[in-house]
């Protein structure tokens, strides 16, 4: 199982290091680049923009600048960021707990709802409440994420103005920006208060992600229920007598969620994709609000960190997925 | 595309003529593989309004500089505006209302924004199936050190999201132009079609007809697009319309976002890109009215594409 493991790790580096190979060379491609910013500086010196050039590492070879950049990541700053003057890592360390906490609550709310919906739907195959599952997966996989997230935030906190509009935090109330020294320590003093607080405002943003990955999950469960369903050894385990309830949960349900397990890793690149989007229409700061930053300002020593970390945990969940499925499904071998 | 009937009717012909079957004499109608396909996509529940209600899609958008000339009092050109009635809700004149900003007529845009929206989901797509083919069918019919290098690089794309890629392509290609946004999202999209085509091309090699064609020295390239890609059509075809839907929702954000097109160039996308802002004032029309065109075309498309997928798929026989 180690061996096992170890080895799927392995064979994720050289797909790792081509990804950010072909990232930092694709991102020298970009006209203008980061001395964009600079064009309309007039007051500011020839001598100054080389100094500056110089200082960022832009005036060596592309393929010097990534080796260094490669060795940064490996031992520690991830590079500095162009404009904000900070290591990249100390910036998405500060980004990466807002974007998680997101995709944590948003996926649990998901699979909460769309394993059992789709679980019932494929015992009660072509019900009405299958048949409303499966509308409602057709136009919640039809629905455009930010377009479902402005439209939430246009009922619920325009018309309603129930739930806040933007943001993790009411910093009206805590003072200070979500995770900064003084945040922590309000925090610190106010548990309970704050994790309302962040509650409050991960509803939208959390529901609109679920409302999308629903669509897809539940089709997906009742596809691989159905499959389980109509297996030899649930006609046996009916025959034998057994409740239809051990019968379901018991026979049909554990193999149903084989294939389930493995969709997550699947997943991963979508969920993410999903933060992204709603991290913008709600203010959320993290890792997509950073990276949109950072796109505007040619950063690219942020934007390789972003790019890099977010490949990091999409390889890293599709070898955690590999290894969970190899150890749940006795019939396949490690080697 | 095949002709089932040829293949079919031949091999049927010989068993007739031991006298065991006719298929004509016991009344069963033979049809070709694209009847067939046809058939089974018309039985298709929803499928058949789906690709209907696309086709008034269709006409609406790329018609609209004719209705424009038609009734120009409802249908307004793009640089048409009247900023005095801007932010009017919907009204008979005005069916999706104005906009907050310039007063543009809402529905309007998305009549003519739709045109762009289409174009770039058709237009990937197609640049994406020929790239995915190609990479698909040579990593998977030559396999071995290709097949390797070619699935890397195809995993390289399908890991970062491409919500991520686009709007740094697009920062790479400069200015939006609806060709460069289409070649954009044709080149990041290409991988889930290779990877399709991939595993087709790694069982249908390995096929009678396949080996047959390689013993009387058929050229490898005409093996590959004459003898195994029509066997593979099917998923490509399904592939190639669920990317469509794909693309036209990924289009929306990254104009939205302002990477893609942008005002005065309208589409889906961009005509909502001011919309945000509006959402305080309550200016609801402006952020539904363009995202329901979105959802209403790209339901279609997903529908089309479950029917084809059942319709073209030579397991199912109905």
């Amino acid at each position: 199982m180690l061996g096992y493991i170890g080895r799927r790790i392995l064979q994720s580096i050289p797909t790792l290091i081509l990804i950010s190979a072909l990232l930092f060379f694709g991102m020298q491609l970009i006209p203008g680049g980061p001395l964009a910013a600079f064009a309309f500086a007039r007051g500011m010196s020839e001598a100054a923009k080389l100094a500056i050039i110089h200082q960022w590492g832009l005036d060596q070879p592309v393929q010097v600048q990534y080796f260094k950049w490669l060795q940064s990541m490996v031992t520690g700053t991830w590079g500095t960021s162009f404009f904000l003057h900070r290591p990249v890592r100390e910036v998405i360390l500060q980004k990466l707990p807002a974007t998680l906490i997101l995709m944590v609550t948003a996926y649990l709310l998901q699979q909460v709802i769309a394993l059992p919906a789709g679980i019932v739907a494929a015992i009660r195959r072509y019900s009405f409440f299958d048949q409303f599952v499966t509308f409602f997966s057709y136009v919640g996989y039809s629905m455009p994420t930010f377009w479902l997230g402005l439209m939430l935030l246009l009922i619920f906190a325009v018309f309603i103005n129930v739930l806040p509009v933007a943001g993790v935090v009411d910093i009206r109330m805590t003072g200070a920006p979500f995770l900064t020294a003084d945040y922590n320590a309000w925090f610190g003093q106010h548990p309970i208060q704050g994790l309302l607080d962040i509650a409050r405002h991960i509803i939208l943003p959390a529901t609109t992600i679920a409302i999308v990955g629903i669509a897809g999950d539940s089709r997906f469960m009742r596809a691989s229920m159905l499959d389980a369903i109509h297996q030899d050894y649930i006609r046996t385990a009916r025959a034998k007598g057994l409740s239809e309830r051990t019968v379901v949960l018991k026979h049909a349900l554990r193999n149903a969620l084989l294939p389930v397990v493995t969709n997550i890793a699947i997943e991963m690149p979508l969920l993410f994709s999903g933060a992204v989007v709603t991290e913008a229409i709600y203010s959320w700061p993290g890792m997509g609000q950073a990276f949109f930053q950072a796109l505007e300002a040619y950063d690219y020593p942020l934007l390789m960190g972003i790019l890099t970390v977010l490949a990091v945990l999409i390889v890293g969940f599709n070898v955690l997925a590999d290894v969970l499925y190899a150890y749940i499904d006795p019939r396949i071998s490690y080697a | 595309m095949l002709d089932t009937r040829q293949i079919v009717g031949e091999s049927l012909g010989s068993v007739t003529s031991a006298g065991a079957l006719d298929a004509d004499s016991v009344g069963v109608k033979q049809f070709s593989f694209r009847e067939l396909t046809y058939r089974r996509f018309m039985n298709h529940p929803l499928a058949k309004w789906a690709a209907l209600a696309l086709v008034i899609i269709v006409i609406a958008c790329y018609g609209a500089p004719v209705w424009h000339v038609l009734f120009p009092n409802y249908i307004q050109a793009p640089d048409q505006y009247s900023l005095l009635d801007a932010g009017q809700g919907p009204s008979l004149r005005h069916l999706f209302g104005l906009d907050n900003l310039n007063g543009h007529d809402i529905f309007s845009l998305v009549l003519y924004g739709g045109r762009l929206s289409l174009f770039v989901g058709i237009g990937s797509m197609i640049v994406a199936v020929v790239i995915g083919v190609a990479f698909g069918a040579v990593a998977g019919y030559l396999g071995h050190l290709i097949d390797v290098i070619l699935m890397r690089v195809t995993d390289v794309f399908l890991t970062i999201p491409a919500l991520l890629l686009v709007p740094l392509a697009a920062r790479i290609f400069g200015e939006a132009s609806p060709w460069k946004i289409a070649l954009i999202f044709g080149l990041l999209s290409w991988p889930v079609t290779a990877r399709i085509v991939r595993s087709q091309f790694l069982s249908l090699r390995e096929m009678q007809f396949a080996e047959a064609a390689r013993a009387l020295g058929v050229p490898t390239r005409r093996i590959i697009f004459r003898h195994l890609l029509p066997n593979a059509v099917g998923p490509i075809v399904v592939a190639f319309t669920l990317g469509i839907a794909n693309n036209i929702v990924l289009e929306a954000f990254v104009s939205f976002l302002g990477f893609g097109f942008q005002p005065p160039t309208y589409s889906w996308g961009s005509t909502l890109s001011g919309a945000q802002g509006a959402i305080i004032q309550g200016n609801w029309w402006w952020i539904t009215f363009p995202g329901l065109a979105v959802v209403a075309t790209v339901l279609c498309i997903n529908f089309i594409g479950d029917g084809l997928r059942d319709a073209l798929d030579p397991k199912i026989i109905r």
